[in-house]
């Protein structure tokens, strides 16, 4: 990795965290990336949506 | 007013306003802001390439052992079979040959393509004259030499070369040494692919070499979590998130019967094609397309039109 | 058969001007029903293809090499991948959202299965991007996902290991396949309209919305 081209706030050229029950691993990365599409779909459900005038 | 709803005829009820338009441009402003956002905090990895120069220093006696291999057709990519040579019928699907059946489209004897065809290149007599004896021998003698040399190396896991104190290596110790100086001298990277065109864009050779190290390419990739024991068909080098989206097409690689099946990749890609074809036609399937019925979270989405029904 | 039946052009135009009022395919209203944020993961999915193809763009300017030795094209490059993230997260919270409504009602079939063949066409998509980062990442994927590719017979036309190959393909015939198959789901959208709450035999008093 070319740290210079690398000009991130936050630094994840490291050794990735994964976490696991029998055969199921995964890195921290794919996890976050998961629940948040889980959040996200949560979120979209129940936030109410503004409610125009309608027609 | 009364109204039937009936999803198949055009909506005739009420309507609310909307904007199609100003929608589209507020999303790509949106993405554009979240990706840039994610961009500068997070950036992008690029963990660098290995290359046969970069194997051959770091790790010489693996890489001497994988090309003894090579010859003594013993590595992966030596008895692969389709679409790189004819050692091996490849993984089959009951009656289906389909590795096999797609013919050998991009021909790779490794003993030639990673040994002798480079060695050609070097204009040394001894290395030479090592390649014409070995050409001159039969497969039998070639076997004999190579898996003798192999095994003396096995023995051996520290050396790069070794004395013919039994005279049963033949040409195969001067082949093997001058091609770690080629490699080591990244010579070999650029014989392998400039065989086809001086202008490189197909690794397909050196890839199936690197490929068939156990002691350095599978060990860096495991030490990144990417082996396929490993979920690491789904995972990213470093921190980054991966392909989050193969999850289930990696999940098959960590359990039975696929774990252990010699025909796992065969297995696991046609139940992915299977189970694909399901999600195309859930609209059709039985008991999932009664699904949304049942566990009724369209009640959430909708939650405003039937709190208002009559 | 009448002449206009018979006539190749005449019978486009049926299928594909006249199918659509422009009402709906630029509509500047809604059924009242369409009232949740669950609405706009389509829009943002396409949102993200918009910037995938932008970033991708500008990544081809100074050739597959750049964004290793230039931070600005490293910067392109992590905007080019984050896009690809958020592409598949709004995609996949899209597909939830449609399976839950059951979405394939009032003959809406073809738009699910268009939807699942854009899934996937994005996915492989995606894999020939993994395969031309030419970096280690590539290079082991490369070598990993021939097997699966092999395994099929399909290795032997499509290489992984062969990188032009998977340059021209990520950089051609896969977006355009992608972006062909979205245009059609999305007209397929419009033309049918956005499908009506699960409530087939209803009966609601108008004026309520």
């Amino acid at each position: 990795m070319h740290s210079a081209l690398n000009m991130a706030l936050i630094n994840l050229d490291h050794p990735a965290h994964y976490l696991g029950i029998g055969p199921f691993q995964v890195s921290v990365g794919n996890l976050v990336i998961i629940v948040s599409m889980f959040v996200i779909f949560a979120l979209a459900i129940f936030i109410p949506f503004p409610h125009g005038k309608d027609e | 007013m009364v109204l039937k709803v009936d999803p198949s005829k055009k909506w005739t009820g009420p309507t609310r306003p909307y904007d199609i338009i100003k929608e589209g441009v507020i999303a790509v402003v949106v993405v554009a802001l979240l990706a840039a956002g994610l961009s500068l905090f997070f950036s992008s990895p690029d963990e660098k390439a290995v290359t046969l120069k970069s194997w051959s220093n770091t790790n010489a006696p693996d890489f001497v052992q994988t090309a003894t291999g090579e010859l003594a057709g013993t590595t992966t990519s030596a008895g692969y079979g389709a679409p790189y040579n004819h050692a091996a019928k490849g993984p089959t699907l009951g009656p289906l040959k389909l590795q096999d059946w797609a013919g050998v489209r991009i021909p790779v004897d490794p003993a030639t393509s990673f040994v002798t065809e480079p060695l050609a290149i070097l204009n040394d007599s001894s290395t030479n004259d090592a390649v014409t004896a070995w050409k001159a021998a039969s497969a039998d003698q070639q076997g004999k030499w190579a898996t003798a040399y192999a095994d003396a190396l096995g023995k051996k896991p520290d050396a790069v070369s070794l004395e013919d104190t039994a005279n049963a290596f033949g040409p195969v110790p001067t082949m093997i040494s001058s091609l770690l100086v080629m490699a080591k001298t990244g010579a070999l990277d650029g014989a392998l692919t400039t065989s086809d065109t001086p202008l490189p864009t197909n690794f397909t050779k050196p890839l199936l070499f690197l490929a068939d190290s156990e002691g350095y390419f599978g060990d860096l990739a495991a030490k990144q979590h990417l082996g396929g024991d490993q979920w690491g068909v789904m995972n990213e080098t470093g921190s980054w998130p991966g392909q989050s989206w193969l999850w289930l097409f990696s999940l098959w690689y960590q359990v039975e019967p696929f774990k252990s099946s010699g025909n796992a990749d065969t297995l696991v890609m046609t139940l992915m094609g299977f189970l694909t074809l399901c999600l195309a036609l859930f609209p059709i399937f039985p008991f999932i397309r009664k699904l949304p019925y049942k566990i009724p979270i369209h009640r959430l989405i909708w939650k405003k039109w039937y709190a208002r029904k009559l | 058969m009448s002449s206009t039946e018979k006539n190749w052009t005449a019978r486009l135009r049926k299928s594909t001007l006249e199918s659509m009022e422009p009402q709906d395919l630029l509509p500047d209203n809604q059924p009242a029903y369409v009232a949740s944020w669950i609405y706009v993961f389509g829009v943002l999915t396409i949102a993200s293809l918009v910037m995938l193809i932008a970033t991708g763009l500008v990544l081809t300017l100074e050739g597959p090499a750049w964004w290793h030795v230039s931070s600005v094209g490293h910067f392109w490059n992590s905007m080019h991948l984050w896009s690809v993230e958020l592409f598949f997260v709004f995609m996949v919270v899209h597909l939830w959202g449609k399976f839950w409504m059951a979405a394939w009602r009032g003959k809406r079939t073809a738009t699910w299965v268009t939807g699942v063949i854009a899934f996937m066409a994005s996915i492989l998509t995606a894999l020939t991007g993994y395969l031309i980062q030419t970096n280690f990442d590539s290079q082991w994927i490369a070598t990993e996902a021939k097997d699966g590719f092999n395994a099929m017979g399909i290795g032997a036309f499509f290489n992984t290991l062969n990188t032009g190959q998977a340059i021209l393909l990520h950089v051609a015939l896969l977006p355009l396949a992608v972006g062909i198959i979205v245009v059609w789901h999305i007209l397929l959208v419009r033309r049918k309209g956005v499908v009506p709450p699960i409530d087939n035999d209803a009966t609601i008093e108008g004026g309520a919305f």
